[in-house]
Formats: C-alpha cells, sequence, structure tokens
C-alpha cells in the first residue's frame, strides 16, 4: 500500500534511505497495532528515530488512533433502557 | 433477605453502572441504530444475569458485558447475509487515499480539538464491513486475528478494510474541521 507514504518527503534521501521507509511505511499500521514480531517491530522503532520524515506521519497515525479510542470509549446514557431491563429483570427473577 | 434478592441486588451493583457503556458500545457496533442497540443491551444483560453464577466477583464484570454484548451482535451480524453492502464497498474503494489531514495539520492539533461526537458521527456512518472492524480494532482492542475469525473473514480483509476505513476517517474528520474552521 505506497499511498500511505507521508509526501513532506522529511529525511528520506537516497535509494537506500528510501526503501527502509517504505518498508516501515508498508507496516505503519502492523506497527501501530502492536501486531508486529519483535524484531521486525525494532527495526521500524529504530527507523522512526532516524527518519525525520516518517516519525511525524507514525506518530499523527498514533495520535489519530488514539483519538478514535477516546472518543469510541464514551458511553452513552439510557435511562429508559435502564428500567426496561429491570422489569424485564423483575419478570426473570418472579 | 432471601438468596435471590441477594443475587438481583449484586446484579444491579456489578453489572447494571456498565448500561451506558453497553450501549455506547452497541450504537458503534450498530452504526447508531438506537432500536437494534436497546435490543442488544437487553439481550446481553438478559444473557449476563441467567449466567450470573459463572461471573466470578472481583474480575472485570465491564470486560464480561462487553463481550457478551459482541459476541451477540456478531453472531446476528455473521447471520445476516442479506447487508447491502456492495454498492457501499465499491464507494469507499474508489475514494482516494488522500493525507489531507496530515498535510493540514501534521501535528494532529486537530484531535484535541474536535469532540467526540464528531468522532462517534465518523465511525457510526461508515459501512458494516468498515466500521465493525474499526469498531473491533480501535475500540474493543482486539487483535487482527481474533477480528478475522470473529468475522469469519482473512487477517489480510481485516487489515485492507482498517486501512481504507481509516483513511475515509481522516478524511470525514478533515472535511469536518475545514467546515468548523478549525483548518483552512
Amino acid at each position: 500500500m505506497k499511498d500511505q507514504r507521508p509526501r513532506n518527503g522529511g529525511g528520506c534521501e537516497g535509494d537506500a534511505h528510501r526503501s527502509e521507509c517504505e518498508e516501515s511505511l508498508e507496516k505503519l499500521y502492523d506497527f501501530l497495532d502492536g501486531e508486529l514480531p519483535d524484531a521486525s517491530r525494532d527495526q521500524i522503532a529504530g527507523h522512526l528515530e532516524r527518519c525525520r520524515g516518517c516519525y511525524p506521519y507514525f506518530n499523527f497515525q498514533r495520535l489519530f488512533l488514539d483519538r478514535l479510542t477516546a472518543a469510541g470509549e464514551v458511553g452513552e446514557p439510557c435511562l429508559e433502557l435502564a428500567e426496561r431491563i429491570r422489569a424485564v429483570l423483575d419478570a426473570e427473577s418472579s | 433477605m432471601s438468596s435471590t434478592d441477594n443475587r438481583r441486588e449484586e446484579f444491579e451493583r456489578e453489572a447494571l453502572p456498565h448500561l451506558d457503556a453497553l450501549y455506547g458500545l452497541a450504537l458503534r457496533l450498530t452504526g447508531g441504530d438506537e432500536a437494534r442497540s436497546e435490543d442488544l443491551v437487553q439481550d446481553a444483560v438478559l444473557k449476563a444475569w441467567r449466567n450470573w453464577d459463572k461471573f466470578e466477583l472481583g474480575t472485570n464484570c465491564r470486560a464480561w458485558l462487553m463481550t457478551i454484548l459482541r459476541n451477540t451482535f456478531i453472531n446476528e451480524f455473521r447471520r445476516d447475509k442479506s447487508r447491502p453492502n456492495k454498492v457501499e464497498f465499491e464507494e469507499v474503494a474508489e475514494r482516494p487515499p488522500g493525507d489531507n489531514l496530515f498535510e493540514a495539520d501534521p501535528e494532529g492539533r486537530i484531535f484535541d480539538r474536535i469532540i467526540d461526537a464528531e468522532v462517534i458521527n465518523a465511525i457510526q456512518a461508515l459501512p458494516d464491513d468498515f466500521r465493525v472492524p474499526v469498531v473491533l480494532a480501535d475500540i474493543e482492542g482486539l487483535a487482527y486475528q481474533e477480528i478475522a475469525d470473529l468475522l469469519e473473514i482473512p487477517v489480510g480483509t481485516v487489515k485492507s478494510r482498517l486501512f481504507r476505513a481509516r483513511k475515509r476517517l481522516q478524511e470525514d474528520l478533515y472535511s469536518y474541521a475545514v467546515e468548523m474552521g478549525f483548518l483552512r
């Protein structure tokens, strides 16, 4: 999935470096989702310490995923439903 | 007080405080369908009540209830083959995978300004096949393999749906942020 590449290009100069960026970006969400084996994870973590282009993008995606989690965990009030459920429990208990 | 009363009292104390959280999860999973979400919560709570003897007091009741609700939803979701996803699926696939939000706000300041309700709206507006993996991964914190097993789809499909859903969410949040004047 090559379209994940950040466009600011930052510290990505030279073919060797560029391919390291591409490799890291291909594993962006695997990395952020904690789905990578240790060796692969450490390799990307190392790359992010060196690469001015990739680090901001990974960091941005991390903030984005954290925001989804925080918003998604918010409860929704349901007073009428609570009453309905208590009535059902009463019927089950009797 | 009879043991039935004790059991009920214990259930009220341990389980019912989590109703709002359960209803929130149900709304996320169903894409904001209130009637269906209410039924889901009621079914899950009733299952929990019938199995209350199996619950170990002192362990995480909220997580236990969430799992029951999730499984109840997934069973229905898998059974429902008539879901109209084909068209919506194509529509998502055709969207350009732009990085507008990142380019406009690389430090992600927008995430502090945007309200929960707007993030939730964006999640709930995703088509079923994209929304459910996002809820399971990003809200429930399940691993790719667990999601693949639950939805009976390959891990590669889970990953590509998550990728596309997250891109689309970023595009939606970008549009919202521009509309609200947070970004230009």
